[in-house]
């Protein structure tokens, strides 16, 4: 069952009433009564299998409109994670937007059986490629250009590592891309799959693209670290890449790792692993045309 | 007067992996990782199991590094552990 093959009468139904799905290695239970973030939900995940209202679920979120008078002149919409709210309400036109951030908090900030990276994660040939975010790398739109020339998207925001045996877990969702962004992948891809634009969000002009439909197909499917690379767009600049010491790639990678500390020495030790198997670079681009085959030479 | 003495406390605290230039160390006791330079390596490894004065230590680090223990190499061992004591990663005995 998905939400396609349910209709979309059906699928709102089953959204208001709780839905399980899974991304990745968590299962979400998603409960909303707001029509419009469910069919924007409906258009980006036309294929997600939706799982049995049953077992244990990760994360209970619901995405609801506050009680109270202030929602008759001023509709809000508030996430909730497990029964709490750890945001302040968003405008209810956000509801979607306010959904995927929501969820990226609870992972940041529960899933700690992983070591978890900030970063966008891709795979093609079985190795992953692991792009750190970092200000400035323009990563969700290479991460988005790449997928769509037939990387297997694991995440735009995760890099999902299991400590225990070194492998990249894919979650792929959609990619929120952010203002400029989003008309650079209009026209790099003109039948991308994109959802509404959300105007004047908190992150400014946001829109999402959808996970391919291969990504989610083989979401169960865990990859070996190939390459770590640190991009970085630069207006005008040629495609250049350079090596990256396993030392400095490590120090950049932990910074940028949402759990290194509470993880200590189970993520000092998986980090040192993950440099170690991989070729560390730095990536300067401006055209993604270029850096997309700088990526597919790089596999072979 | 008696120069002060440095140990490591603890040694099986310090986890040292080492890159084509550089070292992390993970330090389970403070659960700080920190990148080091090849000297540093050099005065945590020898205090590993011993117990030593700054100026015995700089003669010792100025034999492996085959140059002098002059004024200006002393100087720089104590900045050194000054640093370490910092970092918890050795602890001065007066």
């Amino acid at each position: 069952m998905t939400p396609d093959s349910l209709g979309e009468e059906g699928f709102l139904r089953q959204v208001r009433s709780g839905l399980t799905i899974r991304f990745g290695p968590f299962r979400i239970c998603l409960r909303s009564p707001l029509l419009e973030a469910a069919r924007v939900f409906r258009r980006l995940y036309p294929d997600i299998k939706l799982e049995k209202d049953e077992g244990i679920r990760d994360f209970h979120v619901e995405v609801f409109p506050p009680s109270g008078v202030r929602r008759w002149w001023r509709p809000q919409v508030e996430f909730r994670l497990d029964g709490e709210k750890p945001f302040e309400p968003f405008p209810r036109d956000h509801a979607f937007p306010l959904f995927e951030w929501g969820l990226n908090y609870a992972i940041a900030t529960r899933a700690h059986n992983y070591c978890l990276l900030h970063s966008a994660v891709l795979e093609k040939n079985g190795r992953c490629l692991i792009l750190p975010a970092l200000p400035g790398s323009g990563k969700s739109t290479l991460c988005a250009a790449l997928m769509l020339r037939g990387w297997r998207l694991f995440s735009d925001e995760f890099g999902i590592l299991q400590p225990e045996t070194g492998r990249m877990l894919p979650m792929p969702r959609a990619i929120p891309l952010k203002n400029r962004s989003i008309e650079v992948i209009r026209r790099f891809e003109p039948g991308a799959l994109l959802g509404p634009l959300f105007p004047k969000t908190r992150k400014g002009d946001v829109a999402h693209l959808a996970p391919s439909r291969s990504s989610l197909e083989r979401q169960g499917e865990e990859g070996k670290a190939g390459w770590i690379v640190f991009p970085r767009f630069v207006p005008g600049s040629s495609t250049l890449v350079s090596s990256v010491s396993g030392s400095e790639a490590f120090v950049r990678l932990s910074n940028n790792s949402f759990n290194y500390h509470l993880l200590g020495e189970i993520a000092f030790r998986a980090l040192t692993d993950l440099v170690r198997e991989s070729e560390c670079h730095a990536l300067r681009y401006s055209d993604l045309d270029e850096a997309v085959a700088m990526f597919d030479r790089m596999v072979g | 007067m008696k120069a002060d003495s440095w140990r490591i406390p603890f040694p099986d605290e310090l986890l040292l992996e080492e890159w084509e230039n550089a070292w992390m160390l993970y330090h389970r006791g403070t659960g700080e990782t920190h990148l080091l330079d090849a000297l540093t390596v050099e005065i945590l490894d020898i205090l590993r199991s011993n117990t030593l004065s700054t100026p015995t230590l700089a003669e010792e680090l100025a034999r492996r590094c085959q140059r002098s223990a002059d004024a200006e190499w002393q100087a720089r061992i104590g900045t050194t552990l000054e640093r370490l004591e910092f970092l918890s990663l050795v602890e001065r005995q007066r």
